[in-house]
């Protein structure tokens, strides 16, 4: 436990969390800024004005292409920077080596969580005390409302904001999952640079090759972005995030097993 | 020193989250007027009388016959009838009316314009304008694609609430379809 608490505070307590939601933040002010200045003395909802939705704009496009990188930035590259100070043999007098590497997953996981949700939520907070919170109509065409078809779209019916939280957590979620393709990659990387960006390019390999279609879609760009360019089946999100969960965890593990030398 | 001023940005901090929150619950205390009608009522739009008389929704095969397109066999065309009297003392050009009430159909997780070839396809008008106290029939519709929905949703369809909507804003007035 104290070096899953120990783990947990390196993880919030670094630089590099600082940078990674400073990204967040710039870019949904940036965007903020810019519908404001697009929608003065015009009458707009926060559905329309939330970066989540908010598709017009860049700014929008640009959060979730980066998002690996706001995930990966804070605490992804710690094992490899471990691994190659030699910190990771020091620990591991004082614990075992299964410890060590689940508080490293457990922190990753969460700091990755913290630094894609936080910048979204804040957002939402700032565009929710200067716009109303109502189902904007659809025959505007000017919102990217969810018809039926799409992941919970009920939730759109019920209360916009609800859908705005249920992305948030998507984000966060697939956030994390991202980030431990960095842990899984630790030993094989070369530089904390490629470590922390190869899950990038996985992820926007993985949105180029398996971008959306009528039947569904495999691409984790598509099904965390709220605005539903395609249409995502349950099963998709949920295989997709175990396949990612599971065979990050499994790698992690298969690496950092104890290794008899002879 | 340092200590006073955590201090400080903490309650500063705490009094503008509470001072937001506050702001966030009185800017949504208005909620938007929605004026809704049903099959058989009258709306006066002034110089306009609407009168919605049915609606419907048909397969593609019922609407189109035997031209039905494969690409849309499984969908359904949603319609409804107007009839539209003149009470302004002028001739009324089409264009005008159409644009006054040609807004959409809509549900609550769907929606769509009024389909202008299937307009040119259910109705003739044998003048450009709308003569004074005279009526005519006019029939507005739209597809219903299948791919805008769930399977379990397709297959309850009928049971769908749908709308058609006269107006936008400042306030919304809507039909309620009798499907």
């Amino acid at each position: 436990m104290r070096t899953l608490r120990f783990e947990i505070y390196r993880s919030f307590h670094n630089k590099n969390m600082a940078i990674s939601l400073l990204i967040g933040i710039v870019i949904v002010v940036l965007d903020l800024v810019t519908f404001i200045a697009n929608h003065i003395n015009i009458r707009a909802s926060l559905i329309q004005a939330w970066i989540g939705t908010d598709y017009p704009y860049a700014y929008h496009s640009l959060y979730y292409v980066v998002l690996p990188i706001i995930a990966c930035l804070p605490y992804a590259g710690s094992l490899f920077s471990d691994i190659s100070s030699g910190y990771d043999k020091n620990i591991c007098i004082k614990t075992s080596r299964m410890m060590y590497v689940s508080s490293k997953v457990v922190a990753t996981y969460l700091s990755a969580f913290f630094a894609v949700v936080f910048p979204l939520l804040l957002d939402l907070f700032i565009v929710a005390g200067i716009y109303p919170n109502y189902r904007e109509e659809r025959l505007r065409f000017l919102v990217a409302a969810p018809l039926d078809c799409h992941l919970f779209s009920e939730a759109y019916v019920v209360n916009p904001v609800l859908y705005c939280f249920i992305f948030i957590l998507l984000a966060g979620i697939f956030g994390g999952a991202i980030a431990l393709i960095s842990l899984s990659i630790s030993r094989i990387t070369q530089s904390l640079f490629s470590t922390i960006t190869i899950p990038f390019i996985i992820y926007i390999f993985n949105g180029m090759m398996m971008g959306g279609y009528e039947n569904g879609t495999y691409a984790v760009f598509e099904m965390i972005d709220p605005v539903p360019a395609s249409i995502t089946r349950p099963y998709q999100m949920i295989v997709v995030y175990f396949v990612l969960l599971l065979g990050t965890t499994f790698v992690i593990w298969l690496i950092s097993r104890r290794k008899d030398v002879l | 020193m340092i200590s006073l001023i955590k201090r400080v940005s903490i309650y500063l901090l705490l009094f503008l989250v509470v001072f937001w929150t506050t702001r966030i619950i009185s800017i949504n205390r208005n909620t938007q007027k929605i004026t809704e009608y049903r099959i058989g009522d009258e709306i006066n739009c002034g110089d306009l009388l609407l009168h919605p008389i049915e609606s419907d929704l048909f397969s593609t095969t019922e609407f189109y016959g035997t031209m039905v397109n494969n690409d849309s066999i499984d969908d359904y065309v949603i319609t409804i009838c107007f009839e539209i009297t003149n009470n302004s003392e002028t001739d009324m050009y089409w264009d005008s009316i159409l644009s006054f009430i040609e807004v959409g159909f809509e549900s609550d997780l769907w929606c769509s314009s009024v389909n202008p070839d299937f307009y040119m396809y259910q109705n003739e008008h044998l003048s450009n304008s709308l003569s004074p106290n005279e009526s005519q029939k006019i029939w507005l519709s739209t597809i219903v694609s299948k791919r805008c929905f769930r399977e379990s949703t397709w297959k309850d369809i009928k049971n769908v609430e749908f709308f058609y909507v006269l107006h936008l804003s400042p306030d919304k007035i809507v039909v309620r379809l009798d499907i």
